[in-house]
């Protein structure tokens, strides 16, 4: 035990003390000892917990905007994700700290690249639990008791209210059960792996995966690129790993491991399950419009004018008019005269009104051009419509046999799962606001202790408010397009954090280092550090330019990411530049606050 | 089997004080090191290295009477605080590293209808402890 002969300070002669003798006793003067407890397997069950309870809601809103190409565009985003997982790899067994991008961003570059990268991470986590507990009651109201939860308000209103109560069980230190999270993270691994199996069997048709694709057209480009950056909300929980190194046996070994174990299974998940999700409910095209009949001629029809057009016009809505395609397919106009007709297919398609024998208006329009002028259309998959809040538990529902069950089953894990991460994103938002307190990064008041619950509850009040704030007007594409803004720029500095590393400190231990790297062969001097001879891994760096330039679409072309982003990384930086200014500390220096603690002397 | 360290678990309950007089005449009889450690339980909410001076000085406090105790018996322990998310955890982990020969736990006489129920940190430390374990209860005063 040598740490503990140096830690007391205690010459050998005075060991053994004979009677008559003084004691002399320094009680040791350090840090307490830190008891790790985390393996691959704890590690994994975590990163797994998080991650795999993201397709519970990035399936849906992926799909929406994806259509047929959503198996494709997880692939994509996935080769972004592949990049990140491993930068996050290299930097936490080389750096293993709480914190992750904010640990990596200490080190590479200073404490305000430090504060910035935490702070984007607090938006993420704040974004994360706002998004899995709305997922989390968007599956718990495919229950006939909670079925009043597909009311928007109610569903909001039910996300806020237990928001809430996580918020003040948070507050008063609930005791999560680490057996009970892997147990679930198990149950939910074993779920998803069914799913896939049997979806294999019973669903997956490599035919149609392909054959509703047709590029421009379904998806068009622009939303084909949105969708790959909202894809990204599939990935959230990337960093829980990261972030629960200083709890990890051996992190230079467990660490990589866990996030290639993570990386490996949640790639197969989302391949396999969008691919099944896509082949039961494959894309198809739907026109709606109204009927009209002239109040004065009886006879003429009025036909894809919306309600607002027709005002003022001498017309009242055809009920009960019989709408239909030439293929076959038919309906027959509600009380307003308004109707829907879907799955249709792709192709030139005609559409008739009236008597079936002698029709009275038709109209023809072709889908697959850009635009369809002539009605009002658009393609779609049920993935990303009728079971946007719940995908998983819409692949379940089309099991032919005991597909109610499953999908009872699924909905139940799924509802669980997210409330576990989203508790899991409130201690993520506890730890870091009291780590950025001691690195006064942010005024005392937020990290700050509770004398009884010993929990940062100011922050947890506050951020988790935010989050409320943020559902309330919120939907699962608002929710998914708001994360998006926060994890990419997180991702980002973590990439850049990685490659700054390897620039100041080459000789930096790496257990675990990228490889395939670029040695820049001429002499480049950014500011005292020159580039020359020094390696850069090249998966950070095309890491790195993916998600900023993915980030950059999400911050030129999606609203509401920008609109509770923008805000709240302005707020945090100005929060940060007065808190130091006032403290007359530098903004780029490190100033940890240690605990003091005395040394005794005893005679 | 011979004694050569013992680990005592202290924390600041009533059976603390019996719990070391017990462990440091076991030491005194086997001339056994004794390593008296207190664990803190960090809450999830926290990180695992976060300093709560109020834990500190609770924890040097209980530790500095557990001391005193062992050094009446012309012992010279070494003491420490532990973090950790649970105590059973910190306290084998601790013995494990420490090669300890013996973990001494305290237990307070709780009389209540019904058999007694060990808590959550002896449970585990009789579960997986390397070592020998003794659990030290307190008297019931009439």
């Amino acid at each position: 035990m040598p740490d503990k002969q140096a830690g007391t300070g205690k010459p050998e002669e005075l060991r053994t003390s004979l009677p008559g003798d003084k004691i002399f006793r320094r009680r040791r003067h350090r840090m307490p000892s830190l008891k790790k407890a985390l393996g691959v397997a704890g590690l994994f069950s975590i990163g797994y917990g998080n991650l795999g309870s993201s397709i519970y809601y990035a399936l849906g809103v992926t799909a929406l905007y994806a259509l047929g190409t959503t198996p494709l565009v997880f692939i994509l985003a996935g080769i972004l994700f592949i990049a990140t997982a491993y930068t996050y790899a290299e930097g936490t067994a080389a750096i293993p700290e709480a914190g992750g991008s904010s640990s990596f961003a200490r080190r590479g570059f200073n404490e305000f690249v430090s504060f910035f990268a935490a702070w984007a991470l607090l938006l993420d986590y704040i974004v994360t639990i706002a998004i899995s507990i709305y997922t989390a009651v968007g599956y718990l109201a495919y229950f006939k008791l909670f079925a009043f939860l597909h009311i928007h308000i109610f569903h909001v209103g039910f996300s806020a209210g237990l928001l809430l109560l996580l918020m003040i069980l948070n507050i008063r230190g609930v005791q999560e059960s680490s057996k009970v999270n892997v147990l679930f993270a198990v149950f939910d691994l074993i779920t998803q792996g069914a799913l896939v199996v049997v979806g294999c069997i019973i669903f997956l048709n490599i035919k149609t995966l392909i054959t509703q694709i047709h590029w421009g057209v379904v998806p068009q480009w622009k939303p084909f690129i949105f969708s790959l950056s909202i894809a990204t909300v599939a990935f959230t929980g990337i960093e829980s790993i990261s972030n629960m190194a200083e709890e990890a046996k051996t992190p230079e070994k467990s660490i990589p491991k866990a996030i290639g174990l993570c990386v490996a299974v949640v790639m197969i998940m989302y391949i396999g399950i969008s691919s099944i999700a896509l082949s039961v409910m494959p894309v198809h095209y739907q026109v709606e419009g109204y009927v009209y009949q002239d109040k004065t001629y009886p006879s003429a029809y009025i036909y894809l004018k919306a309600p607002s057009e027709i005002a003022g016009r001498n017309a009242v809505p055809a009920a009960g008019f019989n709408v239909w395609l030439e293929e076959g397919k038919s309906v027959v106009t509600d009380e307003n005269g308004h109707f829907l007709i879907n799955k249709i297919g792709y192709g030139k398609h005609t559409i008739k009104v009236g008597d079936k024998a002698n029709p009275v208006e038709v109209i023809s329009f072709d889908n697959t051009k850009k635009n369809v002028p002539e009605v009002k259309g658009e393609w779609y998959t049920e993935v990303g419509t009728t079971w946007i809040n719940d995908p998983v538990a819409g692949i379940a529902h089309y099991i032919p046999k005991g597909g109610n069950i499953v999908a009872f089953w699924i909905a139940l894990l799924a509802f669980v799962i997210l409330v576990i991460g989203t508790n899991a994103g409130i201690m993520g938002i506890s730890r870091l606001s009291f780590s950025m307190g001691t690195y006064n990064q942010i005024p005392p008041i937020l990290g700050k202790v509770h004398k009884v619950y010993r929990t940062p509850y100011v922050a947890i009040t506050i951020f988790t408010i935010i989050a409320i704030l943020i559902i309330l007007p919120a939907d699962i594409t608002k929710l998914a397009d708001a994360y998006s803004f926060g994890a990419l720029l997180s991702y980002t500095i973590a990439h850049i954090s990685v490659i700054a590393l390897r620039i100041r400190e080459p000789e930096l231990k790496r257990p675990f280092k990228l490889k395939g790297c670029i040695r820049i062969p001429f002499d480049w001097k950014i500011g005292k550090y020159n580039l020359k001879d020094k390696e850069i891994p090249l998966s950070a760096l095309i890491g790195g330019i993916g998600t900023f330039t993915v980030w950059v679409i999400v911050a030129t072309t999606h609203h509401y990411g920008p609109l509770i982003g923008v805000p709240f990384i302005t707020f945090g930086i100005i929060m940060y530049v007065l808190y130091r200014k006032m403290r007359g500390l530098s903004l780029t220096e490190t100033v940890h606050t240690k605990v003091k603690r005395p040394v005794h002397h005893i005679q | 089997m011979p004694v050569k360290s013992i680990l005592i678990a202290v924390n600041d309950t009533p059976v603390t004080e019996e719990l070391v007089r017990v462990s440091c005449k076991i030491a005194k009889l086997e001339k056994a090191n004794v390593y008296i450690v207190y664990v803190f339980e960090v809450p999830r909410a926290l990180p695992l290295d976060a300093e709560i001076s109020e834990e500190f000085e609770k924890g040097d406090l209980v530790l500095e009477k557990a001391a005193a105790v062992a050094e009446e018996f012309g012992l010279e322990p070494e003491t420490d605080i532990i973090q950790a998310r649970a105590a059973g955890t910190g306290i084998v982990d601790e013995a494990r590293d420490l090669g300890a020969d013996l973990i001494a736990v305290g237990m307070n006489a709780k009389p209540k209808l019904g058999d007694y129920i060990f808590g959550s940190t002896v449970n585990y430390v009789l579960d997986r402890a390397p070592c020998q374990v003794i659990v030290v209860r307190n008297a019931i005063k009439n």
